[in-house]
């Protein structure tokens, strides 16, 4: 991970000077094109900060959510938040998502049980017009929860691309207490993160890149939480034969 | 480029809320100094870092260097320096940019070209000619060149391809227009002065007269839609103008089926003030001009000449560039004046006064060649000596 890849992919370019939050200021390197530009020196130290922490989490066994609607942004999350099993939100962000959990849960279920329901074969027996309708029913959930299916629980870090946008699910893990990576432009509040990155997240090749380096991180983790979980097995069933044997004994 | 550099010292960044500021009550986050970051081993238990020691192997934790966290602060401020000397870009209207095709939705494509945001390609910008689906013609994923048409009051930047495909399609043009070559067209649209022609997806005008189907009405419409073979006349890409001629198509075709000195028959077409039209087959038309029709004096065409007549005519000459045929019956006549009194016979004595008047302008040709040989001599002998005999040097 080099300077000279984060300048190429354009992480730098912040927005227009007038439309800055001045709460920005400790990350704001200069000024071009009458544009803010991000000090990356600051954000590359963060950023290997972050990846640390980011492996950290993933080897204790924590479940990450990545958050982004911006159109730049909505594929590159689906791919890596599959890639490394996390869940995503890609497109609108449904008012209490997290902190009204409990009904999105039942939404969830119920789109568990139509997705039971068509490949069971039990749609085959209803009307054209029924099927038709359970059909748009069934798409209209997976529009918004496709990210989320299998989550039992609220995650333990949420990756929020695009502070501004996402303002909604930014205040809910602030509310529960729940632990936020975000990028920050140029107009973002810092305030409000947890854990963040000055970075531009308006262009497409930022937020590959930096979804890329997560992605690694938090697989790497995952890995070393598989080899962990293995070894726990291991012992216990060492102690469990022990135990056994004591007990013939 | 003038930048107002102000490096900002690495201070830990003011986290959680400043005092006396309330926000909904929620939690204040603990403040978290802000520290060079060191790899440290992971963590683990005891019990199981025990067990892995024997079998596992080891975890390997790169060193601050494989980080790339050797450098200094101020290096790395040099190196950000230098490279954003190095990145800078200008995006102005007319420039050609290469871009990557992010996503195509129902208005326009979105495309990466490496500054704040991506750039958008409108549905009207992507072709010449109808779009009919933005989905069809390009494929999120792929990189192509596009040209800058403007930035926008947003900052975005507005792309166009129609204006590279249109300048290649100039170029193209320029070079058929060159190398004489027929290129096909259809049919868009008629107007007073001619056809309006689309070709390799330019706009051009072909005039009436140069419409080479011969026809006594001037009702063009029944070939819109129509594709028809032209010869450029004349390409200009800062006008616009791109003038057509489907009539020197037609003409290269027939070749020189006639030629000067030949009786070809024909029928009228249509009769003007100035002349008649005459159709001599295969597509060819001539003018017989009012003067050409007899020595005797014509007040009225229309008197001597009708459409559907079927006539003889002697073709004087051919103009390739303008596919003009000039035609004539005056050198047909046996006497002067026939063509009116007894046009029965200078069609039947037509291949003899033709014959005649071919040698005639033999003969008239050999007489020039001649004079202009013994005025060169004329000249050379003046030359050589001081005075010319003619007197006129």
């Amino acid at each position: 991970m080099k300077l000279e890849d984060m300048v190429q992919s354009g992480m730098h370019f912040g927005h227009f000077t007038s439309e800055w939050n001045p709460r920005m200021k400790p990350f704001i390197y200069g000024e071009r094109y009458g544009r803010h530009i991000l000090d990356l020196v600051q954000t590359y130290y963060l950023l290997n900060d972050l990846l640390g922490f980011l492996e950290k989490s993933a080897a204790q066994g924590k479940k990450f959510l990545f958050v982004g609607t911006k159109k730049q942004a909505a594929p590159l999350i689906e791919k890596t938040a599959i890639a490394c099993n996390s869940y995503y939100v890609n497109q609108r962000w449904l008012g209490g998502m997290l902190t009204n959990w409990k009904t999105i849960q039942q939404s969830l279920q119920q789109l568990q049980s139509f997705r039971k329901a068509e490949e069971s074969g039990e749609w085959d027996l209803l009307k054209k017009k029924e099927i038709a309708k359970k059909k748009r029913q069934k798409l209209r959930l997976e529009k918004n929860l496709a990210g989320l299916e299998n989550m039992k629980k609220l995650p333990d870090v949420v990756i929020i691309i695009g502070q501004s946008e996402e303002l909604n699910a930014v205040k809910e893990c602030r509310q529960l207490g729940i632990t936020t990576v975000t990028l920050l432009d140029s107009n973002c509040d810092p305030y409000l993160a947890d854990w963040y990155i000055p970075a531009n997240d308006d262009s497409a090749a930022t937020v590959k890149f930096l979804l890329s380096n997560f992605q690694d991180a938090i697989l790497s983790g995952e890995k070393i939480n598989n080899e962990n979980q293995q070894l726990l097995n291991v012992k216990q069933n060492i102690k469990k034969s022990s135990r056994i044997k004591s007990k013939k004994t | 480029m003038h930048v107002t550099a102000t490096p900002s010292p690495l201070v830990a960044p003011p986290r959680g809320l400043p005092p006396g500021l309330c926000f909904r009550g929620h939690q204040s986050v603990t403040l978290r100094t802000w520290t060079r970051p060191r790899r440290t081993p992971l963590h683990r238990s005891a019990a199981i870092t025990a067990v892995q020691e024997s079998a596992a192997p080891s975890l390997v934790v790169p060193s601050n260097e494989e980080l790339g966290l050797d450098k200094t602060e101020s290096e790395l401020y040099a190196e950000f320096d230098a490279l954003l000397d190095a990145n800078t870009l200008s995006f102005k209207s007319g420039e050609k940019v290469k871009g990557h095709i992010i996503q195509v939705d129902q208005k326009g494509a979105h495309v990466d070209v490496g500054g704040k945001s991506a750039a958008f390609v409108p549905n009207v910008e992507m072709a010449l000619g109808l779009v009919p689906r933005s989905n069809d013609l390009l494929d999120a994923g792929t990189s192509r060149e596009f040209v800058i048409v403007r930035q926008d009051h947003r900052g975005d930047i507005i792309l166009s391809l129609k204006r590279i495909q249109l300048s290649v399609a100039w170029q193209r043009l320029r070079q058929i227009a060159e190398s004489d070559a027929a290129v096909t067209g259809v049919v868009a649209a008629t107007n007073r002065g001619g056809l309006l022609v689309d070709v390799e997806g330019v706009r051009g005008f072909n005039p009436s007269s140069q419409i080479g189907i011969v026809r006594r009405t001037t009702n063009w419409e029944e070939l819109i839609g129509r594709h028809l073979q032209f010869k450029i006349l004349e390409v200009d890409e800062e006008t616009g103008r791109l003038m057509l001629s489907h009539r020197r198509v037609m003409n290269e075709e027939r070749l020189e089926t006639f030629k000067a000195g030949d009786v070809v028959e024909g029928r009228v077409m249509s009769v003007k003030p100035y002349g008649a039209f005459i159709d001599l087959g295969g597509g060819s038309s001539g003018l017989l001009h009012i003067s050409q029709i007899s020595s005797a004096r014509i007040t009225a065409v229309d008197r001597v000449l009708s459409p559907d007549d079927r006539i003889k005519v002697l073709v004087l000459s051919q103009d390739r560039d303008k596919g003009r045929i000039s035609l004539c019956t005056k050198k047909l006549e046996p006497a002067p004046g026939d063509m009116l009194k007894d046009p029965g016979l200078v069609y039947e004595r037509a291949e003899e006064m033709a014959a005649q008047y071919r040698a005639q302008i033999a003969a008239a040709e050999a007489a020039a060649r001649a004079s202009a040989e013994q005025l060169d001599l004329e000249v050379l002998a003046a030359g050589a000596g001081e005075a010319s005999p003619s007197g006129l040097y």
